[in-house]
Order: structure tokens, then sequence, then C-alpha cells
């Protein structure tokens, strides 16, 4: 088996609106154990009524994946295995980045991005980095509270 | 007629207008649809080398005892099972990064299924609320009720913190007693963290003060203030002083309270199940401690427990163990032997006279003399060494010891323990106070727990009363009572905590009509009032007793009273 220390973190990704502030992006990346090595938000991102009309159905695929969610990727300093996600609206992701991309559901399954780079295989290659009873939505908890926590303290 | 009229005829061309066929363009409003993309705030956590948050290597490691799977404690009925315990951000770490590096560490849970963290015996989920409290806190004072596992708390909050990178030198100051329970916690608790006791002669002590490459040392308060100026001059410093039975630093002017405080350190953590013994100062000093300036004695009950209400935890065993087997009170009123009935009656008629014939000029420390006096009555006629407290304890002793049952005995006195240990050689008692040596003390425990011809250990309140572990031990008889109900329900809890396995059974010795029953009375009172302190802070309870309430023992009114009156 791999030595956990040769191995690559996993970065978790997601999106929280705030209706005080607007919509707030955070990516969390972890080690095989789920510590903390990098964090990053964004600053809220306000729409104004035009773009919410004007980019009809594609706004959120667009404000989410690529505004955000590849902003976060970009400006992070460590490149992770596998960057999970866990809202449909981050689907488009993989667009925006190399790196490869899975969806965690609320009942537990992951899959690949069905239009992504990443296939099973893959998936299934890149997971094991984690411990096999890693609750894969925790971090995504971590992340909104986190946010929370900025919200709060300016 | 040469008049001619001209009518103009023309028709004027009228003023054309000129209506502009082309369209002209129209005025541009723009509206910027691109979405910026949004600044980021990049927050990094790597305090050391990744490699390091794993389990230390080199000359700090020692071989790791087997790990305990947390799913074993499950199938086993454990409560530990679904529930996420997350470090919990203390309100006065003010900077981002720093409470977001609490906020996105992984639950406690999550580090045990890792074996991140290996225990000896599954913790129950209030123990990881109790790590989670103190990981984070640089000031903060656990105040569990005696036998909650305050120590496991501490000892894995350390080992979490020493594996963040957060802490690398630790010291921990305990009782002198409670030194080897200590090491043997440690040794249990964080096998890999190698810790050193400072004891012995003040060269060696200053050597081990200095070991730099010992993350967890032990020392006494004594040690600590015998060496104080000599750490006051070093340049010693320690990223946590863990203080043990804190209590110990209520009188913030004594010589303990002050070594302690003038310790270099970074983060300040206190132990004790009784924050406030006597009164609202004892909570005072040991904050002087934790959080210099943070309280002050002018502050009322409630600013009081406002301010330090984000530094302290405390739960009782009510709350949070439901599955502690239960502790039976059983109060035995005992008459006099003839021989003593006679021998009380006179010295307290004799005193009492003497008391009122000294007038005003009676004090506390007269009426304390009569009050120790009686007591040592109550327990062995000082004339003929009869003890009606003796017979009903052999007696007591006798099922006890029929039933393959331990029992401790708690007295006042080192001179009733010697009386007893004499009347009880039948049940092999074996004595525990502060006269022994630590290798003593550890060898009378080690006796008591191990051989089946010890059914009883006698303890004095001052040495056994804090720190034990005596869970193994069924049976508690507090052969005389203490002042303080604090410390009573301290060496209760030797037997009364995580571990017992049965049911314990709690006999306070109380002779009928005397001192004894008049002290009793006064202590209930006082148990009420500190139960509804440490529920509320609403209210502080006198120090100790008060001068009326001593010589109210005696049905006097104080000097001072009269005085006023």
């Amino acid at each position: 088996m791999e030595p956990a220390s040769s191995q690559k973190p996993v970065g978790f990704l997601t999106t929280v609106e705030s209706s005080a502030h607007g919509l707030f992006g955070g990516y969390l990346l972890v080690d095989p154990v789920g510590r903390p090595l990098e964090f990053s938000c964004t600053a809220p991102v306000r729409l104004s009524r035009a773009q919410q009309i004007l980019y009809g159905p594609t706004l959120h695929g667009y404000l989410h994946a690529d505004r955000i969610g590849g902003t976060l990727l970009a400006e992070a300093t460590i490149a992770p295995r596998i960057v999970l996600i866990d809202q449909h609206e981050l689907a488009e992701l993989h667009a925006s980045t190399s790196l490869p991309v899975a969806l965690v559901r609320p009942d537990g399954p992951v899959e690949p991005q069905a239009d992504g780079p990443l296939r099973r295989q893959e998936l299934e290659r890149a997971l094991p980095s984690l411990l096999p009873d890693f609750d894969l939505s925790e971090p995504f908890e971590r992340i909104r509270a986190a946010i929370d926590e900025a919200q709060r303290h300016g | 007629m040469d008049g001619t009229t001209r009518i103009p005829l023309d028709i004027p061309r009228p003023a054309a207008v000129t209506l502009a066929t082309a369209v002209l363009p129209p005025r541009t409003v723009r509206f910027p649809l691109g979405v910026s993309r949004p600044t980021v705030r990049r927050f990094g956590f790597s305090r050391e080398d990744p490699a390091a948050h794993r389990r230390p290597a080199g000359p700090l490691e020692r071989p790791s005892r087997p790990r305990l799977r947390v799913v074993a404690a499950a199938e086993e009925g454990h409560p530990a099972g679904a529930r996420r315990t997350r470090l919990a951000c203390p309100k006065d770490v003010v900077k981002l990064s720093e409470r977001f590096f609490y906020l996105l560490q992984p639950d406690l849970e999550t580090l045990l299924e890792a074996g991140e963290l290996s225990f000896a015996m599954p913790p129950f989920p209030f123990q990881l609320s109790g790590m989670a409290f103190l990981v984070p806190r640089h000031a903060a004072v656990l105040a569990d009720e005696m036998g909650l596992g305050k120590s496991m708390q501490a000892i894995t909050a350390i080992r979490l913190l020493v594996r963040l990178g957060e802490v690398r030198r630790v010291l921990v100051v305990c009782p002198k007693g409670l030194v080897s329970n200590w090491r043997r916690e440690l040794s249990q608790w964080a096998p890999e963290l190698v810790a050193a006791v400072v004891e012995g002669e003040p060269r060696r002590r200053r050597w081990q003060w200095s070991l730099a490459d010992v993350p967890v040392t032990i020392a006494n308060y004594e040690s600590v203030v015998r060496d104080g100026e000599w750490l006051e001059r070093s340049d010693l410093s320690f990223d946590l002083v863990v203080l043990d039975e804190a209590q110990r630093i209520k009188n913030r002017d004594s010589l303990t309270s002050r070594a302690v405080r003038a310790i270099r350190r970074g983060r300040s953590w206190a132990l004790t199940g009784t924050p406030v013994e006597n009164g609202a100062s004892d909570l005072v000093s040991i904050f002087e401690f934790v959080s210099p300036g943070l309280v002050d004695d002018r502050m009322s009950p409630r600013q009081l427990g406002a301010a330090v209400a984000d530094h302290v935890m405390r739960r009782t065993k009510a709350t949070v163990l439901e599955d502690l087997p239960p502790r039976m009170n059983r109060d035995e009123s005992i008459e006099l032997t003839a021989e003593q009935w006679e021998s009380y009656r006179m010295a307290e008629e004799e005193g009492v006279l003497r008391l009122s014939a000294m007038g005003e000029s009676a004090t506390i420390q007269h009426i304390f003399e009569l009050v120790l006096r009686l007591k040592q009555i109550c327990n062995f006629d000082t004339a003929t060494g009869e003890s009606a407290k003796l017979e009903r304890l052999r007696a007591e002793l006798e099922e006890v010891q029929a039933s393959g049952q331990k029992a401790i005995i708690f007295s006042q006195w080192v001179e009733s323990l010697d009386r007893l240990a004499d009347g009880l050689s039948r049940f092999g008692a074996i004595a525990y106070h502060g006269g022994l040596s630590t290798t003593a003390r550890d060898r009378a425990i080690a006796k008591f727990r191990d051989s089946r011809k010890h059914s009883a250990l006698l303890l004095t309140y001052g040495a056994g009363a804090v720190g034990l572990n005596l869970q193994f031990a069924r049976y508690v008889f507090l052969f005389d009572r203490w002042w303080n109900p604090a410390v009573e329900d301290q060496a209760i809890n030797r037997a009364h905590r995580i571990g017992a396995k049965g049911a314990v059974t709690v006999t306070r010795f109380l002779c009928a009509d005397t001192i004894e029953e008049r002290i009793d009375a006064i202590l209930e009172s006082k148990r009420a009032v500190s139960d509804a302190i440490l529920a509320r802070a609403e209210s502080m309870p006198a120090r100790g007793f008060t001068e009326a309430e001593l010589f109210g023992l005696f049905g006097l009114a104080s000097p001072r009273r009269r005085l006023a009156a």
C-alpha cells in the first residue's frame, strides 16, 4: 500500500448561498485522515437582476463552476488527487480544470461527472487515498461552518 | 375711381417640415453582464512537517499499544456510535485563520476511526466533548465532577495538540501523591508520549526541568515551590501547563499559587472537581493562573459566571453517566458506649463552661480545639480506648469481606487510622496517609487492589481524597466527617467513578446527640448551596464555616455579634 505521506490530498469544493451577502465558495484540501491542509474561500458574489435574466438557465453552472469553482482551484497551492463536489451546480467544474471531479451524493455514492474526463475506474483509483470509513459528506459541513464563521466575523 | 384693391393670391410655400426617414442609432445602455472572478482568501494549515502529524519518531516515541477500534466499542454497546464531536473554537480566538484552524479539523470520531488516537478503552461521548473543549483553548478549566476522567481528557487533548504541532513541551503539576497516578495514566492514554518526573535532590530536579526533548514533564506542587526562584530566573517555558487538583491554588497569596503563576507558558489549563470549594474567590484565584486579569473579586456572581462561561466546562455524573452504577448513601447513627458518652459529656460541659467564662476573649481557635477534642472522643474514648464506631465498622466489614468485596475508610486523623489498623487487622487493613513515601503509598494501593487478604484500605482525607482510582472498592466508610462537603465528595468518588462495576455504598458514621450531628446539619446546608452555584453561578457560598456557625455549634453567640448587639 502506498505510504500515507506520498498520497495526494483530496479537495472538497462547495458553494454557500447567503441571502444577506450573496454566493460564497469554499475549497478545503485534506490529507488522507481528513486533516485540513489548505482552505480557500471567496468573497461573496452578488448578481444583478439583469444578469439573472439574461444569463437565463446558463447562469448557475457558469457562476458556480467557472467563476467560483474555477477561481478557487486556480488559486490553490496544492494539487489534489481528486476534487469532490456536492452540488449539481458545480458539475461543469470539469471544464475549468484538468483535475478529476466527482459528485458526492447526499445518500453516499460518489459518481464521476457524466461528461467529465474522469471515468469510474479512475475514481476507484483516486478514492482509496482516503480512509475506508471516511465520511465524504463531512468535509463539506466543515466548509459551510467555516464560511458561516467568516460571515459572522466579517 | 382710382383706388385699387389688390388681393394677393400667391399661396406662400408652406414651411416645409422635413421628416427624416433614416432611423438613427439609439443611445446605448450597456449592462456589464460578465461575472468577475471573486477575490479569494487562502489559509494554510501545515504547522509542521505533515509526517510529524502521524506517530512521532525518534527518541520521543515508545511502542504503541494495540489499538482498539471504535467499532468494537459500538458492538459492546458503548455510547461512541454515530455522533460527531467537533472542536469548539473559543470566543477569545479572534484571528480568523486561527478560528479556521480549529473549525476545519476533522471530528474526533474520524481521528479515532483513523487510528490517529488509540485508546486503552473507548472514551465516552462526554469525554470526547471535554477533549474538543480543551484542544482549542489557551485558558480552560475542566471542572467535571470527580470520577469522570478529567486526567484522561486532558491527556488526550495534549496528545491531539502534540499531533497538531501546537504544543511540544507540556508541564503537568499535581499533588505529590498523584505523580505516579499521572505517570500511569499517561502511559495508558498516551503511550507514545514520554513523560519525565521532576523529583530528587535539587541538581537532579534542575536537570529534569531542563529536558527539552521530553514532551511531558510531571512535577508536584512542592517541587514547583521549591524550584520557583530558579524557574523564574531560567528561560524555561512551556507550551502548556496543566494544574491538576487546581483547588490547591485557591489562596492566591500562597507560595504555591505564586509559584505556578510565575511559570512561563502558552496555555493554562486547570483541572478541578471543586472550582468553588469554599466561595467565589476560589474560582477567581484559579483564574489568576488560567487567564490573569479576566475576573476579580469585585465582580458579582452573575458577572463572574458570564466572564468565565467560555472557559469552564463542568459535567456531573448524574447528567452524563446514565449507566454509572448507583451510589447509595447511608447515615449510620451510632450510640456511644457508656464510657465514651461519659467522657464526651464531661468534655463538652467543661469546654462550654470554659468558653462562656472566657467571654469576648473566646476565639474560633478555642472553638476548633473543643470540636476536635469532641470528635476524637466520638472516634475513640481517650480514657478507655473504646469505640462504638469501630465495633460497628467491624460488623460491616465482616459482610464486606464475606462477599469478597473491598472497602475504603476515611478519617481526619492519622492517629485514628493507626488505631483502626490495629482494630481491623483481621481484615488486612492497610493504612495510606501523607506520612508514607510515594513508593510505600503505591505499594499499599497495589496490595489492596491485588490481594484478597486485604479487604480494607484506611485513608486520611488529605492523602486519599484526590486523584486515586479505587473503583474496584464497592464500600466507602466515612469514619468521621470533614469540614467541607466537597472534600467528602472527592473521597467518595475514589470508588464511585468510571470503571465501578457495581453500586457503591457510602456509609457515614454519625454519633447520636453529639457534635457530629450538629456539624452534619451545617454540611448538608452547604452542600445544597454549592450545588446551586455550580448550576447557575448565581450566589456563592460563605467561606468554610463562619464564626457564627462555629460558635453556634455550642449554642453560643460569637463575640463579634455580642459586641455588635
